[in-house]
């Protein structure tokens, strides 16, 4: 029986990212309540709503939710709980354009606003597999530009 | 009246007053078109240029900035996916796929159309029933407002897509970090850790940008590497299948249209709302009533249309208790408030008596902006569509600039870039598992209004529920935010 075997299978590991899911959600949910809402929301004054009141009331329905969704995925076995598939993704270049936005906005306080936009553009070329020197140039340059057009107005 | 009428109008069609519109048309044009320059930005920045302007012509070129803004705004979504605005930000929803699926031509031309349509209506409204209408927005309390809130958010029900667990954890999501800030009653800081930046919350622009502009480019790059891998051709461009609007497709979204402007219209009338929750609510609203064929969120015109009819409509319906009760409905409004006085005019029910004059040639200038829009944006949209013919290597690291731009310019601040970023990141991987980025906003973006009236209310009802019942309207939008999650627990229990 192979397509009760894969169906096993393939129901284990969907409760396997349920149990993930749940663990990721609900413990931020935690990690909210027991520290950021204590150390990092001041208790305020005593007259209206605590100040704490909607950020916590959102964390305790956002962790509340999160069970319900891992019960469906317990409970349902039509699949209802929602789409459960997770696309293939490529980490490495994700992870790439990401440092690079995140070096260049640090460049823009280091070496202003052009630099930063010549290697915004420059390195999101080279993440993306441009090998020809040339045309990384022209990017780099290009973003260079709007920058400086960006800067020289005054924005 | 009439008297009154002719003699504005003499003054709203002289050259000088066409040509403050026209300059503000094409301002607001490039404004919209730009992420991160936001409307009321754009505004206070040219409220001192019209100094030594004459009160007509002042008043004439900062309504065509606000109006060509919202506009503009419109192109950025369906190209790039990336809002010129945040009441623009719903655009994307169908305005980008419909780009992707090379009928971004037609997109724009709907966003226009459509833009225009919603504009005109809305001043027709602002000039036939500014004083009855106004009169209606004085019954809106806090509690009555708390309502249309909780009313727009069950629509995030019908927006989360395949899961609405899911797509409800992403709007409170969104409300939660929209909390991030000053309490609004005590003043006392939440969530900032210590960034004298976060003392003002997460910049909207950054949240917009981060999560729809910025997460898309990932997803485009890694499709972009993925097919560089599979050897497909890399050029990327998208060909236009169709770049005409048929006298079926107008058929076809008028309704949308018509039913936006008053979504428009009403989120334009109620102060607080303004356009980017009225551009979001006329989308749900628009969903939920889809027809079978309907393919909201895949590229459907009537989404673009429904977006822009909205956000459009908002400004001269938000001038309606501005003139007539002196409460401005939107912070566009409230820095016209600034430029009324700058020329000597103090906004609210006496303004009628002591400057009719001026008052009907506001009208008529807002008429004229109306239609020097639909000139402006009909050239203009040309020029745009070009965009969706550069290849994708190309558009990619210049989006990620413009992502990277558009959150600098909002506060000046790197810390509102870093924040695009990681705000760029977190939808990145709500989209990747699932969770919706559009509820992710809708809850950002209602967030701080929400828990304002929330707040007020509690203190008009004396923290008790049973005096909600003496606020007829409050208990009407209660019941039809019942009735929606009803229809959509039908909808989620019938089999598909």
């Amino acid at each position: 029986m192979p397509n009760s075997k894969d169906a096993r299978s393939s129901r284990r590991s969907a409760l396997m990212r349920a149990a993930i899911e749940l663990s990721v959600v609900g413990g931020a949910c935690l990690v909210f309540l027991r520290w950021i809402a204590p150390n990092y929301i001041a208790a305020g004054t005593n007259l209206g709503l605590p100040p704490a009141m909607l950020p916590t009331s959102c964390a305790v329905a956002i962790g509340l939710l999160a069970m319900v969704q891992f019960g469906c995925a317990v409970f349902m076995r039509d699949g209802r709980s929602g789409r459960d598939e997770v696309a293939q993704g490529n980490a490495a270049i994700v992870a790439g354009l990401i440092a690079a936005a995140i070096g260049a906005s640090v460049l823009i306080d280091y070496a202003g606003l052009v630099v930063a936009g010549g290697a915004m553009t420059g390195l999101a070329s080279i993440l993306l597999g441009q090998r020809r020197v040339v045309v990384v140039a022209v990017m780099a340059l290009a973003g260079a530009g709007v920058m400086l057009l960006v800067a020289w107005s005054g924005l | 009246m009439l008297d009154s009428l002719a003699s504005g109008a003499s003054d709203a069609l002289s050259p000088g007053a066409i040509a403050a519109v026209f300059g503000g048309i094409v301002l607001g044009y490039l404004v919209g078109v730009l992420p991160g320059l936001s409307r009321p930005a754009a505004l206070a920045v040219a409220v001192p240029v019209t100094y030594s302007m004459s009160p007509i012509a002042a008043i004439a070129f900062l309504v065509g900035v606000t109006k060509a803004s919202a506009a503009g705004g419109a192109t950025g979504a369906i190209l790039l996916n990336t809002p010129g605005e945040p009441s623009s930000a719903a655009t994307c929803f169908d305005g980008y796929p419909l780009s992707q699926k090379g009928e971004g031509t037609r997109a724009l031309k709907v966003a226009l159309y459509a833009s225009v349509f919603g504009d005109l209506i809305s001043t027709l409204v602002l000039i036939l029933l500014a004083a009855p209408l106004a009169s209606v927005a004085l019954m809106m309390g806090p509690v009555e407002m708390t309502s249309v809130m909780i009313f727009a958010l069950t629509f995030i029900a019908a927006l989360s897509g395949t899961s609405m667990l899911r797509g409800l954890i992403a709007g409170i999501l969104g409300i939660l970090l929209s909390t991030i800030g000053l309490d609004p009653e005590s003043a006392t800081p939440r969530m900032t850790f210590g960034y004298v930046e976060l003392l003002d919350g997460v910049p909207i622009v950054a949240a917009t940008v981060g999560m729809l502009a910025f997460t898309e480019m990932l997803v485009q790059a890694e499709r972009y590497a993925a097919s560089a891998r599979a050897g497909e051709p890399q050029n990327g461009a998208i060909e236009e299948t169709e770049k005409r609007l048929f006298w079926a497709d107008i058929k076809r979204i008028m309704p949308t249209a018509v039913r936006s402007t008053g979504v428009g219209i009403a989120a334009g009338i109620l102060p607080g709302l303004g356009p980017t929750i009225g551009a979001f609510l006329s989308y749900a609203i628009a969903k939920k009533t889809a027809r079978p064929g309907d393919q909201f969120g895949e590229g459907d015109l009537k989404g673009v249309a429904a977006t822009e009819a909205a956000d459009n409509a908002v400004l001269p319906a938000s001038l309606i208790p501005l003139f007539a009760i002196g409460l401005p409905g939107s912070v566009s409004a409230a820095i016209l408030v600034s430029a009324f006085m700058l020329h000597g005019v103090v906004p609210g029910p006496l303004v009628f008596q002591e400057h009719p004059r001026l008052i009907y040639g506001i009208y008529v200038s807002m008429i004229v902006a109306s239609l020097c829009m639909l000139l402006v944006g009909r050239v203009g949209l040309t020029l745009f569509a070009r965009i969706s013919q550069v290849p994708t290597a190309v558009i990619i690291p210049f989006v990620f600039l413009f992502c990277i731009i558009g959150s600098y310019v909002e506060r000046d601040t790197v810390f509102s870039v870093v924040l695009m970023i990681g705000l760029g990141g977190l939808g990145y991987v709500m989209q990747r598992y699932g969770y919706s980025v559009v509820t992710f906003l809708i809850g950002f973006v209602v967030g701080p209004l929400f828990e304002l009236s929330l707040r007020q209310a509690r203190i008009v009802t004396s923290n008790d529920l049973t005096k909600v019942a003496e606020h007829p309207i409050a208990v009407g939008f209660l019941l039809a935010g019942l009735a929606s999650i009803y229809l959509f627990l039908r909808r989620t229990e019938a089999p598909r």
